[in-house]
């Protein structure tokens, strides 16, 4: 295709929001361009080397010329951080991601209506019931290739069986289950985004256990890159600009989407002209593309009349507790067959709903239990961390020794509702600039009291199962609570009926702008309590749906 | 060539003497070899030695493990002025802070001594040592002595456990101590290990 040129659709961003979109209306005979900010990476790019991968610049950008800036707590400067950018590759986060792989329940939609409403927050009903996204959930799961087993977690709303059986637990998966159902918990295996077995010309996981922070050099993880962007290329209607960063997007006099505009990789201001616009650039940097589109017809940014472009932002709220096992005691119980697998793969969802816990908030979240991650570097300075730097030298090294050596980490995360209020939100930072000299986002971060409360209980709980655990732990510890998980983000571009509470329509369409669509996590008026890439990816494969017929 | 020999008797001091929270901020990698003399070789050898002895005081076996082939490296690499400038001040502070409480440089101590002066930068405290023998009160200066350390430690760390490429990690030796035998450079072989378990059907 030439440049300059005018398509069907062009796709903002190649993520969880954007593959489903542009693979699905490629496949239904649309010619699509995907304009991606990232590199184009393929499997041999991944290796594991931990320094490259994960502790200098290979997703995300480098804070000296593309940073996010960052004001907490009401601050008044901000500063630049790494903070907030979820990935930066073709096949975007998903490329890195972990791959647990959770639905939204009724509550998570219907929080407003069930509470009343909570005071200081801005929660909002999502203007689609769950039964509207159950058959998207199946179609998303199946496309990219999720393991797991349905029937066993008894707070899941009834469901098909996954595509794929699940992934093999480590054995102490068995100690967690022990000691979840003796405080009276339903524990249930892990849904992964990766596949546990051949599916299609993807071969199976092959447990190197280095999934998130990583790409997979395998092919097994479910990420956009290995699953629906070579079915979207493989159409020959689809085609992906790597490295190529969109600034503007047009609209014409009729607030029409007519395409975007963006600086490829040589540093040349292009634009592509389409029928449908569709961003999907995570939920900060498609707030910030809509803001930075201001022209004099629209001052305060584009699809803005109701001024709620940018707020509402929300991440997960986050806590984390750690339980160290004594590996001779746990082969002495259980033996030591699979003791080098890398997942625990349990998680329990019995605190979901806790309207008696008296936290304010009867919402409560997912607890996720897995092993420490096997970075070897990243478990160091963990450990030099945890002194308070105190511990170096011999008896950093001894250290050392017994966590490589001698110690089973087992831990558990807590993803818990994010809310949404005015104390949280992204603008356009006033000073700071990108080296496009684009104004960089700004993230204004301040979580909501109640829900620090609500997190905090949920660790406690967490803490209680790691505590329970036989054999007993040498120590069980609050990692952290009431934190934030910046890499799973929504709420910057709420969806929902009425144009002055919300930015886009139930289909995803703004309601200011004719044929401009968000799709990425933007959309979510609440974050619900788990992970939310498989809500972003059945949705975007909803609104392709949409798109679909109506280009037709 | 007496740039070359500088720098390769500098770096063999600091090897025969004794061997970053997180993320780097702001670093672009160039692919350039860990041994080609960079950053160490326009450092004085005194504070090339003091960084060394420093890794191997925060790690034992670091620095023949290949710690200052790594720090070299990463100091080579773009933007990362401001840290190869936080190195060397630091260098030139643990040779002060080591001559005010043992009247030694910092490479020449015992290794009580080196964890001694290590921990007054672990608490932040080198205004007030250096402040023992100046008059007046303790001044602030701008050296973040905490974040020096901090990042050493990150650096020693990463320079024993990395990639053998980037000039630490000498012979795996880092990886041998941890027991990583497969995954780290053989993944393709771990499925095989996997057994089914009837206790864990799921
Ligand atoms: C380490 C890690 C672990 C995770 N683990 C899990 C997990 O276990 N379970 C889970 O559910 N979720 C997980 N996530 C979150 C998940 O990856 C995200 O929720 C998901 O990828 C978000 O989809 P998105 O489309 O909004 O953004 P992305 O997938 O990040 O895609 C956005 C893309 O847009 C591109 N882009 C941005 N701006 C522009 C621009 N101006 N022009 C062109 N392109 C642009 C970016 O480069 C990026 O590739 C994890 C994320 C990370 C980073």
């Amino acid at each position: 295709m030439a440049r300059n040129d005018q398509v069907d659709v062009v796709v903002v961003g190649s993520g969880a929001g954007g593959a489903p979109v542009a693979m699905s209306l490629a496949e239904s005979g649309a010619r699509v361009v995907v304009l991606e900010k990232g590199k184009y990476y393929s499997i041999r790019d991944f290796t594991h080397d931990e320094i490259a991968i994960c502790r200098r610049n290979f997703f995300v950008p480098y804070l000296g010329d593309d940073p996010h800036t960052i004001r907490k707590n009401g601050a008044i400067d901000s500063k630049p951080t790494r903070e907030g950018w979820t990935s930066q590759c073709v096949g975007g986060a998903t490329v890195h991601m972990s791959g647990f792989t959770y639905r939204l329940k009724e509550q998570d939609l219907r929080l407003k209506t069930l509470t009343g409403g909570i005071a200081g927050a801005d929660i909002a009903d999502w203007p689609i019931t769950l039964e509207e996204l159950v058959p998207f959930y199946d179609l998303a799961e199946a496309a990219i290739g999720v393991s797991g087993i349905a029937g066993i977690n008894p707070f899941d709303a009834p469901r098909r069986p996954f595509p794929l059986p699940p992934m093999r637990p480590h054995p102490t998966a068995l100690l967690v289950d022990e000691a979840a159902r003796s405080l009276g918990f339903h524990p249930f295996p892990t849904p992964r985004a990766i596949v546990s077995s051949a599916y299609g010309t993807r071969p199976p996981c092959n447990y190197c256990g280095l999934c998130g922070d990583y790409g997979c050099e395998n092919g097994s993880k479910s990420s956009t890159l290995a699953s629906l962007l070579p079915r979207a290329e493989a159409t020959g209607r689809c085609e992906i600009r790597s490295e190529c960063m969109v600034s503007r997007v047009l609209v014409d006099d009729t607030d029409t989407a007519i395409g975007v505009e963006y600086i490829d990789r040589r540093g040349e201001l292009q634009a592509v002209y389409a029928r449908t616009v569709v961003i999907a650039a995570s939920a900060i940097e498609s707030a910030r593309l809509l803001l930075m589109s201001a022209d004099s017809q629209h001052r305060d940014g584009i699809a803005n009349s109701s001024g709620l472009v940018g707020k509402n932002l929300t991440f997960s709220s986050f806590g984390k507790g750690t339980g160290i096992f004594d590996r001779q005691a746990i082969v002495a119980k259980l033996g030591p067959k699979n003791m080098s697998l890398p997942f625990l793969l349990r998680s329990v969802q019995d605190d979901y709903w806790i309207p008696d816990a008296g936290l304010g908030m009867p919402k409560g979240g997912t607890y996720n239990f897995l092993l420490h991650h096997p970075n070897p570097i990243n478990a160091a300075v963990r450990l030099a961390t945890d002194s308070d730097w105190a511990v170096f030298g011999q008896p950093l090294k001894d250290r050392m020794q017994s966590y490589f050596h001698e110690e089973v980490w087992v831990e558990f995360e807590v993803f818990g509702e994010f809310l949404p209020w005015k104390g949280c939100y992204v603008d356009l930072d006033p000073v700071t600039k990108d080296r496009w000299n684009l104004p960089v986002a700004r993230i204004n971060l301040q979580n909501h009291p109640v829900e620090i409360e609500v997190n905090k209980w949920l660790t406690a709980r967490g803490l209680d199962i790691l505590n329970a655990i036989k054999p007993t732990a040498k120590e069980v510890k609050p990692w952290t609570w009431g934190g934030t998980t910046f890499h799973l983000q929504h709420g910057t571009c709420r969806f929902g009926k009425d144009p002055a509470h919300s930015v886009l329509d139930p289909s995803c369409q703004a309601h200011d702008v004719k044929n401009l669509y968000v799709t990425d996590g933007s959309f979510m008026p609440t974050s619900g309590a788990v992970p939310a890439t498989p809500t972003i990816l059945a949705n975007s494969f909803r609104v392709a749906r949409h798109i679909r017929d109506k280009l037709a | 060539m007496e740039t070359l020999e500088l720098h390769r008797r500098t770096l063999l001091k600091g090897l025969a003497g004794v061997a970053c929270v997180g993320l780097w901020p702001a670093c672009r990698l160039k692919d350039r070899k860990p041994t080609s003399p960079g950053w160490l070789a326009r450092l004085p050898p005194d504070r090339v030695a003091a960084l060394g002895a420093a890794t191997e005081a925060i790690l034992p076996g670091a620095r023949a493990a290949g710690a200052l082939l790594f720090i070299d490296y990463w100091m080579q690499q773009e933007m990362v002025e401001n840290m190869a400038h936080m190195l060397d001040i630091g260098a030139i502070m643990l040779n002060r802070v080591a001559q005010v409480e043992h009247q030694a440089v910092f490479a020449e101590c015992s290794i009580e001594q080196q964890a001694h002066v290590l921990g007054i930068f672990q608490k932040n405290a080198v205004d007030e040592t250096l402040a023992k023998v100046r008059r007046g009160p303790a001044k602030a200066s701008r050296f973040d002595a905490r974040g020096f350390f901090e990042r050493l430690v990150t650096l020693t760390l990463e320079s024993y456990l990395g990639e053998p490429k980037y000039g630490g990690n000498k012979d795996k030796v880092g990886w041998h101590f941890i027991g990583w035998k497969h995954c780290w450079w053989s993944p393709k072989h771990i499925g095989t290990l996997i057994d089914a378990d009837p206790r864990l059907p799921y």
